[in-house]
């Protein structure tokens, strides 16, 4: 029985794991003309983690997100504060965030939310969430359009 | 005030207090208009509902390349899941709600949803790639047509939040023509505000010069008064002047005619008596005429070099006989050495008769006054030493204003004026030095005066 148990156990692991190993694949690519960085979920939450907790025009209560900063791949290839982002979507839908956000407020690449890993169907794998509960200034309109779902690749061309 | 204009201002403020609160409320409402107005340009729903007819529009024309063979399944899961996205972002949040509101049929939207439920698992399996090229064809055929239909129910969706944007928009406009309305409101409202705050102004204005004017009628009035007693004062005195000096005159020939035949005591004395009080007016009708002199400007000064050695022992002999009367002796300290300055010896001498006269008369029989004349640098002092009954600290600042004398009661053998000091005080002045005391009531007061001394240079010019 107890035997029974721990198989039980061990392939219900497996089965947990295959689709982990099954989404090993690159979601989020930052490139600039010289150098490009790729991410899996994986790399993205062995980043340091930061913790929005925000309302916006597209979700119903405020929720939490979780995510590395923005900050953490801009700086790895050397972006400054005073660059324009590309921010390119699964559906292609691009647009151009000011990278000064990122350095100016904790603009996180959210990965979680709630805890759980997002879909596409639910704006997955990766949202851009700014801490708009935080500060007044962001809920203005032309920071809704930063909010860019389903991102696939940052770029500075 | 009036009660006119007491009532005018009340109105005044009635409508000012009016007009404040107006003002407050048009600046409430502006805030919540503004309030709408940012609601209203947020978001636009028209953009996203577009994004799901233009998804949808993807996945279809996917699909139909997978059926024509023109490209593999694999990327057709992305679509869905993209487009069942569109979907959910629809159904949230502030979209959610403004679609409520908007009170547009949704039905579109959930009847979208459980269709992508129903093919969920076909496409699930164009990921799993175990489809042969034919059997992905037919199957995308399928999802093609289960999907048929849903572009016209999207058109209409989008229609009809288009029509309910617009009328967001209209009502919006209406908002602004009606803001600027309540702008023109608060512009009467400030003008209002500022006119009454001028005639306020204008009030207050009007009813400080009637009270100006009123204190000035009663400062003229005041002001003419005193010059008619000083002027009445001056006539009588001059009129008083030359039967009192008759009077004396004809007294002390009287006097000395008699002085040595008339053998009876008490005539004498009587005359000794009115001798001495005929004299008493007369100082007082002078003290009076010069008081009057100072105060309109009168008095003239000769000034030549004068030693203060000889004022000093002059004044004191002048006042000998007075003192000797009173029981009073004088101890005098001059230098040794000439005290030269440029000034009117008159007029000095007169300042230190009256000073000396009062050391004697505000002090007790038996006591010695000192007067003492020094050097101080470029000045010269002169102080009047008396051991009487001293000036009263609460009497001290006024000793210099004319009338003022103390305790007249206990002085009333002494009397006299009153106008000694304050004549002593514009006379000091019109020399240009200094007059000031120090006093202890009960143990006596020291009177002192200034006068710059002749310089060395000045000297040796004029010699």
């Amino acid at each position: 029985m107890r035997l029974k148990n721990f198989l039980n156990a061990i392939f219900a692991a497996a089965l947990l794991a295959l689709p982990t190993i099954g989404a090993a694949q690159t979601i989020l690519t930052v490139s600039t003309p010289e150098q490009s960085a790729t991410y899996t979920l994986e790399e993205l939450l062995a980043l340091p983690q930061t913790t929005v907790v925000t309302t916006n025009d597209y979700v119903d209560t405020a929720t939490t997100f979780q995510g590395p900063r923005l900050r953490a791949v801009l700086e790895p290839l050397n972006i400054g504060p005073d660059a324009s982002l590309k921010m390119v979507a699964l559906n292609d839908f691009s647009s151009n965030v000011p990278s000064v956000d990122a350095f100016d407020y904790d603009v996180i690449l959210a990965v979680l939310r709630d805890g759980e890993p997002m879909s596409v169907r639910d704006k997955g794998p990766i949202w851009v969430i700014y801490p708009m509960d935080d500060h007044a200034e962001l809920r203005d309109e032309a920071f809704n359009g930063r909010l860019v779902w389903q991102l696939k690749t940052i770029a500075i061309e | 005030m009036n009660g006119k204009s007491r009532i005018i201002r009340a109105v005044l403020l009635v409508v000012f207090v009016g007009a404040v609160l107006f003002g407050i409320g048009v600046v409430y409402k502006l805030s919540d208009r503004v309030d709408n107005i940012q609601t209203a340009e947020q978001s636009d729903p028209l953009w996203i509902g577009s994004q799901l007819q233009f998804e949808v529009l993807r996945l279809e024309k996917e699909l139909s390349e997978v059926v024509l063979g023109l490209r593999p399944p694999t990327d057709v899961a992305l679509r869905f899941n993209i487009a069942w996205s569109r979907i959910t972002i629809l159904q949230e949040g502030k979209l959610a709600r403004l679609l409520k509101s908007f009170g547009i049929d949704q039905t579109v939207l959930s009847d979208l949803e459980q269709t992508f439920q129903t093919v969920e698992p076909d496409i699930a399996e164009f990921t799993s790639q175990e489809l042969t090229n034919d059997a992905a064809r037919q199957k995308a055929a399928k999802i093609l047509a289960e999907l048929e239909g849903y572009d016209i129910a999207l058109r209409n969706l989008l229609v009809a939040l288009a029509q309910a944007k617009n009328s967001t928009l209209s009502e919006f406009r209406t908002g602004l023509l009606s803001l600027s309305h309540v702008i023109a409101y608060l512009g009467t409202t400030l003008l209002i505000l500022f006119g009454i705050f001028v005639s306020l102004l204008l009030l207050e204005l009007r009813a400080a010069k009637k009270r100006e004017s009123k204190m000035r009628i009663l400062a003229e009035e005041a002001t003419s008064a005193a010059r008619l007693k000083m002027n009445f004062m001056s006539v009588v005195s001059h009129e008083l002047r030359t039967p009192l000096t008759s009077l004396l005159g004809g007294l002390s020939l009287l006097k000395a005619r008699v002085g040595t035949t008339l053998k009876d005591p008490a005539a004498l004395k009587l005359l000794d008596v009115a001798d001495r009080n005929g004299n008493r007016l007369l100082t007082l009708v002078n003290d009076i005429l010069d008081a009057q002199a100072l105060s309109e400007g009168k008095v003239s000064v000769k000034r030549e070099t004068v030693d203060l050695n000889d004022v000093v022992t002059t004044a004191v002999e002048n006042c000998q006989v007075y003192a000797e009367k009173l029981g009073v002796s004088y101890a005098v300290h001059i230098p040794q050495e000439p005290v030269i300055t440029f000034t009117d010896g008159a007029r000095v001498t007169q300042i230190l008769n009256n000073l000396i006269s009062n050391a004697a008369k505000f002090t007790s029989a038996g006591d010695v006054v000192e007067v003492r004349l020094t050097r101080i640098s470029e000045r010269a002092r002169i102080e009047v030493t008396d051991h009487g009954i001293g000036i009263p600290a609460d009497l001290q600042p006024d000793i210099f204003t004319p009338f003022h004398q103390i305790n007249p009661g206990t002085t009333g053998a002494n009397k006299s004026s009153g106008l000694g000091l304050s004549i002593t005080k514009q006379l000091i002045d019109l020399l240009g030095g200094k007059v000031g005391f120090t006093s202890v009531e009960g143990d006596g007061s020291v009177f002192w005066i200034e006068l710059d001394l002749l310089s060395q240079s000045h000297l040796a010019k004029s010699a």
